[in-house]
């Protein structure tokens, strides 16, 4: 009977901990501008570019991969047109050293042979660009770790503070326009206690506003 | 004596971080959309360029066998494929000025310099490869038109356990990017205007 009680209570402690572990909290704020109506037929895609530049920042494949995942999902899926592959088929024109800056530099673009007719061809009617990238701004604590032969453990407490602040701009590619911009800021802290073994709660600002922001261009696509 | 399985696996990950990494340059070899050169040329691809190998032995780093693999000439066959209106793989022996064989010109690639970085070493958070090419033109009766030196770049971001496939990522970045450099600008060269004027007898 004690047996019993005791891998109930080993449950119990390790399904609220798995509930800390996946369920910390982060907060994001979203804002929106629109230039122009939008709108997408069944028939057509969109591709989502990270921003590359060669400084430190620069927008993770990760967290574009987890918009494509989130847009292309739900109610009203969009048709995500895979990001290498666009890169391949348009190549060279979409690598880091000259890819369009603006939207008027689509126009220049488009004169290249091949380019317009690619387009047409895979159906792709958005551009959106994404740019941002998850930083962290504040940390602090102490934990100590030690591993020996006879076993390891931790002892203390640290915490994280990251903020992921994302912008995707919309590019038209039937009007040759920006149609407009959406921006996402996210805030969350993490905790790592460290009782023999480290417990961690994380926030995930990423992921929040992977969500965020997926959600917020679906309707700006779409119509809410 | 009973070993621990937790030592053996802290033991496992010591001598992995150890070990000599080899990393063999793969991925997807795109073939560019640029406006064609209007020239026949003779292309020379060393041996050195087709099977390049760049070995680092450091004691803060260890040691490391990146091999290009052929993806750096397939890639480039592919690139001047699609830039020149025709070419053709020849011998180092075919650029003379006794008999052109009917080409426009000849070109020779080569890789001058390869670096690459890691975060422990940059201080920064990615990876990143550079690598150094330099292109050489000469027109048919073997003079030189243009000696072009072009840099690629590429980093990746890589995880705690992925620093082989972080390499070899911005490895074949850089080739990418020296490629776009060049797919895009080589036509527009003073040098290249000059030599195709004069090939059209203008």
């Amino acid at each position: 009977m004690r047996e019993k009680v005791s891998n109930f209570s080993f449950y119990r402690v390790f399904s609220l901990l798995s509930v800390f572990i996946l369920a910390g909290c982060a907060s994001s704020r979203v804002e929106e501008y629109r230039s122009i109506e939008t709108g997408l037929a069944f028939e057509e895609a969109m591709v989502l570019l990270g921003r590359a530049t060669y400084s430190d920042n620069e927008t993770e494949e990760s967290f574009t991969d987890c918009m494509a995942d989130s847009l292309s999902k739900g109610e009203r899926p969009i048709r995500v047109f895979s990001q290498t592959k666009f890169k391949d088929d348009f190549y060279p024109w979409f690598e880091p050293r000259v890819e369009p800056t603006s939207a008027e530099d689509l126009r220049e673009l488009f004169v290249q042979p091949g380019v317009r007719e690619r387009i047409t061809e895979r159906n792709i009617r958005y551009i959106v660009w994404i740019e941002g990238d998850t930083v962290r701004i504040d940390d602090g604590g102490t934990m100590s770790c030690t591993i020996g032969p006879w076993g390891g453990g931790c002892l203390g407490f640290s915490y994280w503070e990251e903020d992921a602040s994302y912008k995707a701009t919309i590019w038209d590619l039937e009007r040759m326009i920006s149609a407009g911009q959406i921006s996402t800021d996210s805030k969350g802290t993490s905790y790592i206690a460290g009782v023999i073994i480290p417990i961690p709660i994380l926030a995930r600002p990423g992921n929040a506003a992977c969500n965020a922001l997926a959600t917020q261009l679906k309707q700006f696509l779409l119509g809410s | 004596m009973a070993v621990k399985p937790f030592s053996l696996l802290l033991l496992l990950v010591f001598l992995a971080s150890c070990s000599s990494k080899n990393i063999l340059v793969e991925g997807s070899l795109p073939v560019p959309m640029v406006k064609k050169i209007p020239a026949v040329v003779g292309i020379y691809y060393s041996e050195e360029f087709v099977s390049f190998r760049y070995k680092e032995i450091s004691p803060e780093i260890g040691n490391w066998d990146i091999d290009f693999g052929g993806q750096n000439a397939r890639f480039f066959q592919l690139l001047f494929d699609s830039m020149f209106e025709k070419t053709e793989n020849i011998d180092r022996r075919d650029i003379s000025n006794e008999n052109s064989g009917g080409f426009d010109g000849f070109l020779i690639p080569k890789i001058k310099k390869y670096g690459f970085l890691t975060p422990f070493v940059s201080g920064l958070g990615f990876y990143s490869a550079s690598i150094e090419y330099e292109l050489s033109l000469y027109d048919s009766d073997a003079s030189v038109i243009l000696i072009w030196k072009v840099v690629g770049y590429g980093k990746n971001e890589g995880g705690v356990f992925g620093k082989e496939e972080a390499i070899e990522r911005a490895t074949l970045l850089a080739i990418r990017d020296a490629g776009a450099k060049i797919a895009i600008e080589l036509g527009k060269r003073a040098e290249i205007e000059s030599w195709l004027k004069d090939k059209m007898g203008g």
